[in-house]
């Protein structure tokens, strides 16, 4: 018999979570451990109706997932199916949900939409990461080679986290 | 991209900014639309109604980071929208190549780019060195750098807030600093031993005053005058680990010692010439902040006091020892150590006995690794001993050529990994009761 804990979206709408989904969220655990179980509802201002179901649903599919807390350290690991297409939602919502994450304290959710951010980045050209992410190019044509000279083409663009085990 | 009419309450604007759009034209078409509709929507309702929807397309506005729906309308930049510890987060997961697309995007993201791509540069080629060296040299002449001059209302760039400024005054070798070398914090040179020496080194190290970490191994050169180099231009040095680097004594280590007060972790392995007065100066000096060392194989250094044993008592915050090779450790010393280690490394330290074991088991019930390869006089006794008090040992190294311990004690303890060395089933060596 799992306690429950009722949740308060910006927007007034209310959500009964239970509490062993509500603990995915560092914030809450910690909040709900100090003030215990007294009732009433938990206000989250900063997320919205449709991004807290979001987030409600990533936790609850992962309520006895025993790797929970310590997964998601290694930043090349490969996303599991379900997380994958769980990520599969608009911009707009993929940036909500990394502020939830962020703002609720969830780690994995928080590594996951990151790392699914970081993807789209990937093996992309610096135009069409403009495009993607709605970027300005503010740099004049010299001053953006200056900057490439400066930064770039040391090495040959292997990965920085394997460059280091490179016999070489 | 037509609107539609208004379905969900007042909902039906979202669409106009929800999903990037990849050109302007397409852009002012979806807004005039828009706009069109707002106005017909506004003569349709009441009263009563158009406040509410009102206030419903207003936030339907911001939600979509419209700025106006006249002037300029550009969708939000998502460096704008999440907060900067997110954006290192996602930066984290990239590679250099993506990192290095990263770098000309725009100028704030150039200067978040920045940190994570000079963190801890690394280039197989030594020509690559040269023209990072070189770039290092070029940029510290300027007084003015396009990307790199502090933007007021950001907050500090690098993980080490509290030493950060974009332009670092003069180091103390009076050389300029590069905008780009405070973000310099990690040189590992473990696989490049054919480009470290000593002459390269003054010329890199001079432009990485907040050096956090360096590895040599095995270099090509690399003498006390690189140690004394460190020490003058890396005051911030965490790590330090040295193996293999033959031609080091005490009198650069000394100054090491005296310069660079945050050491956590020290590793001078294999062959270098490092005695037990440096161990003693630096378990006094690091007394409370030495959590790492390494010092295996390394010949001048005993287990005595001074030397190990001092390491031991002195320094109560260790967490990880590696003194495989060292001369006279004896089992005393093990008993010194305080019950913050948690790995431990005797390899070869062929005069500890069952006697250690004890005295090790009383003082590290919280150990998780022990490395006992070819301890000949430890028997099984000592084992069980360690056993039964370090309720937390994972991992278990033994080479049983010469030794022995028994089959029958280790399958007392199944949550040990054991690594028995291929040698021990080569030689035929047969299972504990054939001994008795």
């Amino acid at each position: 018999m799992t306690s429950q804990i009722l949740l308060t979206s910006s927007e007034g709408t209310e959500f009964l979570v239970d509490r062993d989904i509500a603990d995915k969220s560092m914030l809450l655990k910690c909040m709900l451990e100090d003030i215990g179980d007294i009732g009433q509802a938990v206000p989250l201002p900063n997320v919205s109706g449709p991004i807290l179901t979001k987030v409600i649903e990533y936790c609850a599919h992962h309520r006895n997932d025993p790797n929970f807390q310590s997964a998601n350290d290694d930043a090349s690991a490969d996303i599991g199916e379900w997380d994958l297409e769980y990520c599969k939602v608009d911009q707009g919502t993929l940036y909500e949900l990394i502020l939830a994450a962020n703002y609720l304290d969830i780690k994995p959710l928080l590594d996951l939409t990151c790392k699914t951010v970081a993807n789209m980045i990937k093996a992309k050209s610096p135009d069409e990461i403009r495009k993607t992410f709605n970027i300005t190019n503010d740099f004049t044509p010299d001053e953006e080679d200056q900057v490439k000279r400066e930064n770039g083409k040391f090495s040959s663009g292997s990965s920085l986290k394997t460059e280091k085990n490179d016999s070489g | 991209m037509p609107s539609r009419p208004l379905e969900n309450g007042g909902r039906g604007l979202e669409i106009a900014g929800a999903t990037p759009l990849s050109t302007d034209q397409h852009f002012k078409d979806a807004l005039s639309v828009s706009t069109n509709s707002i106005q017909s929507l506004a003569e349709s309702l009441s009263e009563l109604e158009l406040p509410q929807v009102r206030a419903a397309i207003l936030e339907s506005n911001d939600r979509c980071n419209l700025v106006n729906p006249e002037g300029m309308h550009r969708a939000k930049d998502v460096y704008d929208i999440l907060p900067p510890e997110t954006l290192d987060h996602i930066l984290t997961c990239l590679d250099r190549g993506a990192l290095f697309n990263c770098v000309t995007l725009s100028k704030q993201w150039s200067r978040r780019v920045i940190p994570h791509l000079w963190r801890s540069p690394w280039m197989s080629y030594y020509n690559a060195w040269v023209k990072l060296v070189r770039t290092l040299a070029i940029t510290s002449e300027k007084t003015h750098h396009v990307i790199l001059q502090q933007h007021p209302s950001e907050p500090t760039l690098s993980e080490r807030d509290d030493s950060q400024s974009p332009c670092l005054p003069s180091t103390v070798t009076g050389a300029k600093t590069s905008p780009y070398s405070q973000f310099v914090l990690l040189l590992d040179f473990s696989s490049l031993y054919y480009i470290v020496s000593d002459a390269f080194l003054s010329q890199l190290l001079s432009f990485t005053p907040n050096l956090s970490e360096i590895v040599v191994n095995s270099p090509k050169q690399f003498s006390d005058d690189s140690l004394l180099l460190l020490g003058k231009c890396c005051p911030q040095l965490r790590k330090l680990e040295l193996p293999g680097c033959t031609r080091i004594t005490d009198k650069g280590f000394f100054f090491i010692l005296d310069h660079c007060s945050h050491l956590v972790s020290i590793g001078l392995s294999n062959g270098t010439r490092i005695s037990d007065r440096s161990i003693q100066k630096m378990a006094h000096m690091f007394s409370g902040q030495l959590q790492s060392f390494n010092v295996s194989n390394a010949a001048l250094v005993t287990g005595l006091d001074p030397g190990l044993t001092t390491l031991a008592i002195w320094c109560r915050n260790l967490v990880s020892v590696n003194m495989a090779n060292c001369q006279l450790v004896r089992d005393p010393l093990l008993g010194h150590f305080s019950d913050s280690l948690l790995e431990l490394n005797i390899a070869h330290c062929l005069e500890v006995t069952d006697k250690g074991m004890v005295a090790l088991a009383e003082a590290c019930p919280r150990l998780r690794v022990l490395d006992m390869t070819a301890c000949s006089l430890v028997t099984d006794q000592g084992v069980y001993t360690i056993g039964q008090s370090c309720q937390g040992l994972r991992r278990l190294v033994l080479d049983d050529r010469y030794g022995r311990v028994t089959e029958e004690v280790l399958v007392q303890f199944p949550s040990w990994g054991k690594e028995v060395l291929q040698r021990r089933r080569e030689l035929g060596w047969k299972s504990g009761s054939s001994r008795v």
